[in-house]
């Protein structure tokens, strides 16, 4: 007896194999492309909250000079901002464009690997340094004359 | 064949990627939801504190410009006296002023400091004109000095058509504030470097200090204000009847003889009529004043800690005074022998040095010359020949001086 001419009941399993193939080419597609989505929405997120970051500290940073415009003027002011962007620690440089008065904040996150540049001017100059991102702490040196800034 | 309906096994993949998707889609919202976050932090206000703090300091100043102007306003001779007053004033703002930033959620406190004390000059009598001592009217106000808060008021019905009073400011560029009547009523010209505007003068107000005539912005006034140390001096001050007054950076005793020996180059100090008398009788008259005062400030929130120094000197134009000043100069002439005893002070406090000089009135050649490192001394000058000389002080600093100009006659004044 030959099973070959015997086409009985092919359509019920042909049915779960095409249900189960689309269902899974369906499920991993939207899986797949809704990574993709998250990835690229992390990285956007990411960007744009540092940015926000940055022109926080600059802001606060240039009001900081404005206040500090005296050789006997003492200032101790706190920044706060987030500890994390988009589930991620960041890292916050001061990098010196031109002396005395403009300066770069360049902001980064670690994984992600997001970067973005604030620039700025100030009043005073700004000590170069690299913090950790989250509460800062700006404080004038009358004796250097100049901002320094600082984890909280 | 096992039983379908006891297979647990189904859906498995439908569920898995259901749930795997689900997983997704909530971490971005999550995501979704520390970016409007973050977009809420961006329009938040981020320097309140900072903006608090200028707020004060700048009600401080303020203040502080406002207890100034009630001291000098004083009739009085005595410093000390303007000194209390001061103190009082400053003493009874300070609470209120820290009430009110209490209020706006800020600690604050005044502490006042140091007091710079100047000298005012005013010309009270609503009589006569802008004249010295003696009547006239062409004459030098001040030698050498910073001078703010220059207020006039002219009776604009003795500007007479072709009258020219002329002001005239010298710090190195030379401004002049002319009170004149071309034909079509009294008006207020400023000569200066450019374009010379002018402004109608109808109240006869005119506030060089802060540029206003008659209460109304003048544009170029202000920018006739000296920013430097300076000369002011008068041309035909007689034309019209008016009263003024201002505040210069130096100390009386100094500055009197200086502006004497400046007027009346022929006679020895102190000459017959002074340019200034010394009590309000006198028209004019200097007392003593408060140039500028400097206070402590400090100001805390909870993300902000704030200390500083400030000054205020009402109307000042420029860098603040920091030239040194004679706060004596006296020279006692007894025969032919010359003491000179001088004391001296510095906003700053940097003297460095001071020169005591004769010079031959006849041909300004040097007699003789002291220099010392102290700030108060004494310098003999024994023997000296017949003849009138001028005495001069010169105090200097690290970045200026200041100098004191007196003739004395060993033969005998006058000169």
């Amino acid at each position: 007896m030959t099973l070959r001419g015997d086409r009985r009941a092919t359509s019920t399993a042909l049915g779960y194999v095409l249900s189960l193939g689309i269902a899974a080419i369906l499920v991993s597609g939207l899986i797949v492309a809704g990574g993709g989505l998250m990835e690229s929405q992390r990285d956007q997120s990411a960007r744009v909250e540092l940015e926000v970051v940055g022109q926080t500290v600059a802001d606060d940073l240039s009001s900081a000079a404005r206040l500090a415009d005296c050789d006997s003027c003492e200032l101790q002011l706190r920044i706060d901002v987030p500890r994390r962007v988009a589930g991620e620690s960041y890292l916050l440089r001061v990098v010196e464009v031109a002396a005395p008065d403009s300066y770069r904040l360049v902001l980064s996150t670690g994984r992600s690997d997001v970067s973005v540049d604030v620039r700025l001017r100030t009043r005073r100059p700004v000590e170069e340094t690299t913090v950790t991102g989250g509460p800062l702490m700006v404080e004038y040196d009358p004796a250097a004359g100049e901002l320094e800034v600082r984890s909280d | 064949m096992a039983n379908v309906s006891e297979d647990r096994s189904r859906a498995q993949l439908l569920l898995v990627g259901a749930l795997a998707l689900a997983v997704v889609f909530l971490s971005l919202s999550l995501l979704l939801n520390s970016v409007i976050y973050t977009e809420n932090l961006a329009t938040r206000q981020t320097h309140a504190d900072a903006e608090k703090a200028t707020e004060f300091r700048l009600a401080a100043v303020d203040g502080l410009d406002g207890a100034i102007e009630h001291a000098n306003r004083r009739n009085t001779t005595a410093f000390a006296d303007r000194r209390d007053a001061y103190r009082d004033a400053v003493d009874s703002w300070v609470p209120i002023l820290a009430n009110y930033s209490a209020t706006d959620g800020m600690a604050t406190d005044v502490e006042p400091d140091e007091l710079h004390e100047g000298t005012r000059i005013v010309g009270a009598n609503n009589t006569t004109g802008l004249v010295r001592g003696d009547g006239a009217g062409d004459w030098t106000v001040a030698t050498d000095s910073k001078v703010r808060r220059f207020r006039l008021h002219v009776d604009p019905s003795t500007v007479g058509t072709g009258d020219e009073v002329r002001i005239t400011f010298d710090d190195g560029t030379t401004r002049t504030v002319v009170i004149e009547n071309p034909g079509s009523g009294p008006r207020v010209r400023i000569e200066r470097p450019g374009p010379d505007p002018t402004c109608s003068l109808s109240d006869g107000r005119i506030d060089i200090g802060t540029g206003r005539v008659d209460g109304e912005y003048c544009p170029g006034l202000a920018d006739a204000r000296p920013t430097g140390n300076g000369a002011v001096s008068i041309a035909n001050g007689d034309q019209v009847t008016a009263t003024y007054s201002l505040v210069v950076d130096r100390h009386q005793d100094g500055f009197r003889t200086d502006v004497d020996t400046e007027n009346y180059p022929t006679q020895c100090t102190p000459p017959s009529t002074p340019t200034y008398g010394t009590s309000s009788a006198d028209d004019p008259y200097t007392t003593p004043a408060i140039y500028a005062a400097t206070a402590e400030i400090g100001a805390s929130t909870r993300d902000l800690d704030y200390r500083r120094t400030i000054r205020a000197a009402p109307d000042e134009a420029g860098d603040p005074a920091s030239e040194p000043t004679f706060t004596q100069f006296l020279v006692t002439q007894s025969g032919n022998d010359f003491t000179v005893d001088w004391n001296t002070d510095d906003p700053n406090g940097d003297i460095d040095h001071v020169d005591v000089r004769v010079y031959y009135r006849t041909n300004d050649t040097l007699y003789a010359s002291e220099t010392s490192a102290l700030e108060s001394g004494t310098e003999t000058f024994a023997n000296v020949p017949d003849e009138a000389y001028y005495v001069n002080g010169t105090v200097t600093d690290a970045a200026s001086s200041r100098r004191v100009s007196e003739i004395h006659d060993a033969g005998g004044c006058p000169p």
